[in-house]
């Protein structure tokens, strides 16, 4: 009876040893190699929140072989992990690692072990932490790299502290696709969100107000997108365009995604008026993507001479321009610079994106085009804003898609979209920037278990957008506001600089 | 006595199971091949736990896997046998029949009649049935429980559990147990929790109010309401209650009765499939299985047997005489639908341009058979992805040279049940490049696949036909598109500037549509065939002095025809 009674706890106690029981690493072969892991966390620098850099050996023979991982820290500290294919970092021992080492580096050692070979000892790598601060949460939007048509996407938040991730909005909820997410500096309470589709309209959040409107006005081109908030919350700047999609024949690019016509325009929020600056929406130019510059006083855009289209679809490319803006009056000056002339250069600018500090602007560059998402040759680019220089960010690039991109609110962390992984589904990478502007090797979004996460999800990651909280949003309320069908109209307030103005090169 | 009855009622259940799986497997076929083309059910936790973490999920992840079987004929209709008839017996539980009493038996066939009829229509999803299942089985675990007390507290506590598992559907849980309890605090509270719980869930999920109140996977069509499901459940809930409520007979049941009630359910079963059975849908269906079976001679002799005429059809149907080498000369035995029937232009469904994804694939244009398969998923209305679609994908990233992409797909489907095998032999070809360029199918797309990168262009597919043909000059099926594009155009000056360029492809005679097209083009411009460079077969040549006498003679359109229906000069004149 007794011995009955102690049956089960034995059975557990030695199941419990058995499982913490790890095999030593013995008479291992050195090998000169670093190990091949996915995602590739060799010499990678990362924040001090950042959730476990959990990895895992690449080779699909190796998803049997025991990986042993020793990760010390310079300043002290130690985690020792063995699991199969690859490691599985205790979240607590790692930010307590990372917490004691931070503005060090850990040096990472790992052994695997595979039945046929034994043991073989890579040569070690080292994981540096900085001691910049990241902003806690990144939200995105996942879908299918599709053409058309969609279906099930949304925009989702991410824990970077953990692996945690839920659903700002889905489509699901709304019958339609979610798109063209903004929030204002990384504050979750100031949102500007597209839906398209049978309930299709723009959803405002201003912190506890929420409300949809239609932004397709009788003189402005067509409904609002590819959102960028002023610095002060009372602007919001869009383009609006015709968009059209082409598909390629040929093998390398898929798609094209080019405009008929596209206009810059800035919403009020206090007015509810669009305004629409004639320097902004003229014909013969296309405008678009704009964003506003750190101290609100400018406003970036692309621009491009309007071309016959399709026929000359590879002909269109964006320079990187400027136009003062003044938040009190809502006014533009009288002067256009043209930061980047890409066009001189037989390149094409996108997504320019300025630093909250006002520093630098980062950008992507293709060979034409401004939806450089679909472009294998896309690059991130850096313009110093003070001195104008702009240069490749080498750091950064790859041989395929380098895309969308967003700062953190403290300006020295980048995240952005890349295709480097197998040529299809974007994947979000994060990096470090200093003040010289020195970028560091590119971190992809950790995960739990990232090969088999990242191989069975078909889905792309895009628009990157780090928060500084949680979005906190009513659901339930966004759903019954997107699907009813009362839209606010606004008003449109046409402000004309365009004979007064004097456009300079800033090569 | 008992033990004769038993014996009767169990004859006449089988033979209802057999009449269903017959029905399903041998005059239904397509309608389950439909359901088991548009999922792609993952033998994987991350799966499970994604499927059933909705209101419903449980009942819609049972039917996911049940679902999988349907790609057999056989095992489909095993399938629907065993759906259907497992109905019977919980609804003849569920009224509480007594036994040897034929005509109550008999009636609880009723709701399987109805889901019979009901899975008619290829929209209503096998979740809809499984769900009336759960909360059935549900409602004769609680029955089992003697203790009146601990019955009704549990059975309110596993309410949300029903909830969770079978969707709104677990109103008949609820009323079956209200029922059954007949106690007014019981049905208050029942009732609250249940309304509790739908209420609650858009808090929860992803889904508006309305979708999660009527049942987020009963039917395809997420935005529709799913009435099938609603009155297969009112159904089962009628015959149940009326069945405990009607007066049992006095007299002591017969044999005769027994038979004469078996018999009776037999002549429904039959008669229900014949009226709810959708022929024409099903012939459609074939179809597109036909073409994703690349079974080119099923197709022609169905074709053969009775005229297609709608556009998947048609497209099929020229896809298919193109692969036999006869598209030449007996495209216009056939009826035609334009250019719709031939290269259909992209239309957000997920139908109809799979089919068109396979004459792309067929042709060469890899690129455009990729994106037509892939819209085609994500076209799904329930946002489930398709076997097939990912076959389709991995094999046309295998054929563009991306590996990681076509491994992707490839991984995926080997965790499934049907397709790992094909999976597997797909990514054995990726490790090894000459096997692949050796390849009868992969290879010789590879080398036939446009070499120049354009836009597409539906409004100017005769030209990209050329130019894939003028790239690959052994591309005979391009060719042969590019003659019958310009022929349903009626563009006969561009085909016969076309023609031509057919010179080297070594037929050896002139296809009997080009022949009409060359002798219609002629005696255009000619009174007599003088002069006509062109070996043209006699027969042909007095036809068309024929078809141009009772032309102008204003023939009916009824006689014309009758005499010329199999020519292009009648699609020319008169479709």
């Amino acid at each position: 009876m007794k011995m009955n009674r102690l049956k089960y706890p034995c059975l557990l106690l030695m199941a419990g040893s058995l499982w913490a029981c790890t095999q030593p690493v013995k008479n291992a072969v050195q090998s000169a190699d670093y190990p091949d892991i996915y995602p590739d966390y060799v010499g990678v620098t990362v924040p001090s929140q950042i959730a476990p850099l959990n990895f895992d050996l690449r080779s699909e023979e190796d998803e049997e072989a025991l990986v042993d991982v020793t990760l010390r820290g310079a300043r002290g500290g130690e985690m020792h992990t063995q699991s199969r294919g690859g490691t599985d970092l205790n979240e607590s021992d790692w930010k307590d690692l990372l917490r004691r080492n931070a503005g060090d580096s850990l040096q990472v050692t790992v052994s695997v072990k595979r039945e046929a070979r034994g043991w073989t000892t890579y040569r070690s790598f080292g994981i540096h932490i900085d001691t910049d601060s990241i902003d806690p949460l990144l939200a995105y939007r996942r879908i299918a790299p599709g053409y058309e048509v969609y279906s099930r996407m949304g925009i989702y938040e991410r824990d970077l502290t953990s692996y945690d991730e839920r659903a700002v909005l889905e489509s699901t909820q709304v019958e339609g696709c979610v798109n063209c997410h903004a929030f204002n500096r990384g504050n979750p309470n100031r949102l500007s969100l597209h839906i398209r589709g049978e309930h299709g309209a723009t959803l405002l959040r201003m912190d506890d107000q929420m409300e949809v409107y239609n932004t397709a006005t009788p003189k402005t081109l067509g409904l609002c997108v590819y959102p960028y908030w002023h610095p002060e919350g009372r602007y919001i700047a869009y383009s609006t365009n015709q968009t059209r999609q082409g598909f390629h024949i040929g093998q390398k690019k898929r798609l094209e995604v080019f405009d008929l016509a596209s206009d810059v325009l800035v919403y009020d929020t206090q007015a509810h008026e669009l305004i629409v600056c004639d320097a902004l929406s003229q014909d013969s130019i296309w405008e678009t993507f704009p964003a506003f510059s750190a101290d609100g006083k400018s406003l970036y855009f692309c621009s491009a001479q309007a071309q016959p289209i399709p026929a000359r679809v590879k002909e269109v490319r964006y320079n990187l321009c400027r136009i003062p803006f003044d938040p009190a009056t809502g006014q533009f000056g009288h002067r256009v610079d043209t930061l980047v002339n890409a066009v001189s250069e037989g390149k094409s600018v996108s997504f320019p994106r300025p630093s909250f500090d006002g520093r630098w602007l980062m950008y992507t560059l293709s060979d034409y085009g401004n939806f450089s998402i679909w472009h294998p040759e896309a690059d991130l680019w850096l313009l110093d804003v003070q001195s104008g220089a702009c240069r490749a960010l080498d750091e950064v690039n790859s041989a395929d898609t380098e895309s969308y991109h967003t700062w953190s609110t403290d300006s020295r962390w980048v995240a952005f979209s890349s295709r480097r992984d197998d040529g299809l589904y974007t994947r979000i990478y994060l990096a470090h920037m200093d003040k010289e502007g020195r970028m560091t090797k590119p971190f992809m979004l950790p995960q739990r278990r990232p090969k088999t996460y990242y191989s069975h999800l078909f889905q792309s990651y895009n628009i990157p957008e780090f928060t500084t909280a949680p979005v906190e949003l009513d659901k339930v309320k966004a759903s019954g506001l997107i699907r009813g069908t009362e839209r606010k109209e606004l008003n449109v307030r046409n402000v004309s600089v365009l004979d007064k103005i004097v456009s300079s090169s800033n090569e | 006595m008992k033990d004769t009855f038993q014996f009767i009622y169990g004859v006449f259940t089988v033979l209802f199971a057999l009449l269903v799986g017959i029905y399903f497997a041998g005059f239904y076929p397509c309608h389950l091949h439909f359901h088991e083309q548009f999922q792609l059910f993952l033998c994987s936790a991350d799966y499970a736990r994604e499927v059933t973490g909705v209101p419903g999920g449980l009942a819609d992840y049972l039917a996911r896997f049940l679902t999988q079987g349907m790609r057999v004929p056989w095992l489909g209709g095993v399938v629907m046998a065993a759906l259907l008839t497992a109905w019977v017996p919980l609804t003849q539980k569920g009224m509480e029949r007594k036994e040897g009493e034929p005509w109550r038996w008999a009636f609880g066939f009723v709701p399987a009649l109805v889901a019979l009829a009901a899975y008619c229509d290829e929209h209503v999803m096998p979740a809809a049935a499984v769900s009336i299942l759960i909360t059935l089985i549900a409602d004769r675990g609680m029955a089992c429980l003697n203790s009146a007390p601990l019955r009704q507290i549990l059975a309110l506590f596993v309410i949300p559990i029903i909830y969770m598992a079978a969707g709104p559907l677990a109103l008949v849980y609820v009323i079956l147990r209200i029922a059954a309890e007949r106690r007014l605090w019981f049905a208050g509270l029942a009732l609250l929790i249940g309304v509790l719980c739908t209420l609650l869930s858009q808090y929860v999920f992803p889904y508006p109010l309305s979708h999660l109140a009527r049942g987020l996977h009963y039917y395809r069509y997420p935005a529709v309401f799913p009435t099938a499901a609603w009155v297969m459940a009112g159904a089962t809930l009628a015959v149940i209650l009326a069945g405990r409520w009607i007066p049992r007979l006095q007299s002591s049941p017969r044999r005769w009765t027994a038979v004469a009630g078996g018999t009776l359910v037999g002549l429904l079963t039959v008669g229900t499939a014949a009226a709810f059975c959708n022929t024409s849908r099903e012939e459609l269906l074939a179809y597109d299985y036909l073409t994703y079976r690349h079974d080119w001679n099923g197709i022609l002799r169905k074709a053969t047997q009775k005229q297609p005429d709608w556009s998947l059809s048609v497209t099929s149907l020229n896809l298919a005489l193109a692969e036999a080498g006869q598209l030449g000369d007996y495209q216009f035995r056939f009826f035609q639908r334009s250019t719709e029937g031939m290269l259909p232009a992209f239309t957000r469904e997920y139908l109809l341009p799979l089919t068109t994804a396979e004459v792309f694939y067929q042709l060469g244009m890899i690129n455009t058979a990729q994106r037509y398969t892939f819209e085609a998923q994500e076209a799904i209305p329930d946002g489930q992805k398709s076997a097939r679609c990912y076959q389709r994908l991995a094999e046309t990233a295998l054929i563009n040279g991306d590996y990681p992409v076509a491994r992707k797909y490839l991984n995926a489907l080997k965790k499934t049940l049907f397709y790992r095998g094909w999976a597997q032999r797909r990514l054995d070809l990726i490790q090894d490049e000459e096997a692949l360029t050796r390849h009868p199918e992969y290879g010789y797309l590879r080398r036939v696949k446009p070499s120049e990168d354009y836009l597409f262009s539906d409004q100017e597919m005769d030209s990209m036909l050329g130019r894939l043909f003028w790239g690959h000059k052994e591309n005979r099926m391009a060719f042969e598109y590019l003659l019958g594009y310009c022929l349903l155009k009626k563009d006969l000056p561009r085909f016969y500037e076309c023609y031509p360029l057919g010179k080297e492809l070594g037929y050896t005679h002139i296809p009997r549509s080009y022949q009409e097209a060359l002798l219609l083009m002629w005696t255009q411009q000619h009174d007599s065939y003088q002069g006509m460079p062109w070996s043209i077969d006699g027969t042909n040549a007095q036809r068309m002095v024929e078809f141009i006498r009772d032309y102008h003679a204003q023939r009916s359109a009824e006689y014309m025809k009758q005499r010329y229906g199999d020519t292009y000069w009648y699609y020319y004149a008169f479709e």
